[in-house]
């Protein structure tokens, strides 16, 4: 057994929490007894790597990674500006809040829709209607970090006449980096199943592509190979990127 | 040097503070006394320009530096970063101030790994660090047991004879005014000012 972390978590205890997802859903297949509607975990990693090896998953993996990481970047831009301003202003909270409620209500499948009529069928509008549906959510989140900041701080930072680039580095980005964390990792889950959407109802490549072309064949095992491929590299990402950024940004916390 | 001339300050119709003036030179300390919530503070922050909200003018120098009630500081940053990073010191100059008040090789340290004391004595390092033309001190001292704030009364006394600077001292403790201070004046009534013998 490996030795505990600082925290208390035992770090084999995910791993094994995902085995026991896929043992359950050995189970699940071997009962059921029909591949066509649930194929077992070992009938379609071979299907993985086949799609792997032609080229094929990576490719339509790097089309929709390119459509999250870019919905990823404009929906935390832009949410994280909305959100600091609604935090510290009063005015702008009470101009901007009714605005953000109607935002947060409007089904995605509906953005989705009106960006691909009124733009086109293009990479824009997909972009675009996945970033409208997430800014509200990311301004929720960090509107909430805005008026929790520490309005001491924000005194020391004035008699200090420390720059605007420094206090936002310093004193306002560390405080706001949970708020921050917590928006981008809903956020990326988020996004990338809305961007499977946008893209099963408007684009020609991406993993939501294949899943429509998929679903049209009844192909259940290929529909399966492409959402599990998609889902182990979200998982990475949040392990290798997302997890590393948040600890060091709050190893202060643990000194 | 500094002039303050204030006529009155209000909190949602409530008049806080009354007509307060008074001047102050370079190197000298002015105590302010008074019981708790009589608006010590809130003359403070007007003082330092953080409370703009009043009727009155004051003129104050550019460089300004504050120990705060709390110590104030950047829990993520280390105690060097600290002094570095707002008042613009060299990784040099901050160990050195960090020596001056007795952190001497304490400067990779967060200050949540310092007590309460060493905290309070960053505070006192980061102001000076500043090379302020006008220091404000908010009871710089509460919350202190005795030993500590005797300690950090003689070391402020130290650093303050050191400098050339005006400063304007808050507390409630008249022996504390009575050893750092020049002149000590008293905030009484509603809405508060100086005593008559202030």
């Amino acid at each position: 057994m490996s030795k505990p972390e600082a925290d208390g978590r035992q770090p084999w205890i995910p791993l094994l929490s995902l085995a026991g997802l896929l043992a359950g859903w050995s189970v699940l297949a071997v009962l059921g007894n029909d591949a066509e509607v649930l194929p077992a975990p070992w009938q379609v990693a071979p299907l993985i790597v086949s799609e792997t090896l032609s080229g094929e998953l990576p490719r339509h993996l790097g089309a929709t990674l390119a459509r999250v990481a870019l919905a990823f970047v404009l929906a935390m831009s832009i949410g994280l500006a909305i959100g600091l301003l609604m935090g510290r202003s009063r005015r702008a909270d009470h101009w901007l809040d009714p605005w953000l409620i109607v935002f947060l209500n409007l089904p995605a499948l509906v953005t989705i829709v009106l960006c691909y009529l009124w733009i086109g069928l293009t990479e824009a509008a997909a972009i675009l209607a996945v970033a409208i549906n997430k800014i509200p959510t990311v301004v929720v989140t960090i509107r909430e970090g805005a008026r929790a900041l520490d309005n001491q701080l924000e005194d020391m930072a004035k008699i200090f006449r420390m720059g605007r680039g420094a206090h936002l580095r310093h004193v306002v980005a560390p405080q706001l980096a949970p708020f921050i964390a917590s928006a981008g990792r809903s956020g990326i889950s988020l996004i990338w199943k809305i961007v499977l959407v946008v893209e099963f109802l408007g684009r020609a490549n991406g993993v939501g592509f294949q899943i429509h072309l998929y679903f049209q064949l009844f192909d259940v095992a290929m529909i399966l190979a492409y959402a599990i491929s998609f889902i182990a590299v979200m998982l990475a990402i949040e392990s290798f990127v997302l997890q590393p950024w948040e600890a060091r940004a709050t190893r202060w916390r643990r000194a | 040097m500094i002039a303050v001339a204030i006529n009155g300050k209000h909190y949602h119709g409530i008049s806080v503070l009354g007509s307060i003036a008074f001047e102050l030179q370079e190197n000298q300390t002015l105590a302010v006394t008074g019981p708790s919530g009589i608006g010590k503070t809130t003359l403070l922050r007007i003082i330092a320009g953080l409370d703009p909200d009043f009727e009155g003018t004051v003129s104050r120098p550019e460089r300004i530096a504050m120990v705060f009630q709390e110590p104030t500081l950047l829990p993520w940053r280390t105690a060097r970063d600290n002094i570095c990073l707002t008042t613009g010191a060299s990784s040099g100059q901050a160990d050195a101030a960090l020596a001056e008040v007795g952190l001497e090789g304490l400067g990779d340290r967060f200050p949540p790994q310092l007590s309460l004391g060493q905290q309070r004595r960053l505070g006192l390092a980061r102001a000076f660090a500043a090379g302020p033309d006008l220091l404000l001190m908010d009871e710089p001292f509460v919350s202190l047991d005795a030993a500590q704030a005797a300690e950090m009364l003689a070391l402020t006394e130290r650093l303050l004879a050191a400098r050339s600077v005006a400063t304007v001292f808050v507390t409630h403790a008249l022996p504390e005014a009575e050893r750092l201070a020049d002149r000590i004046v008293r905030l009484e009534g509603r809405p508060a000012v100086f005593a008559p013998d202030g």
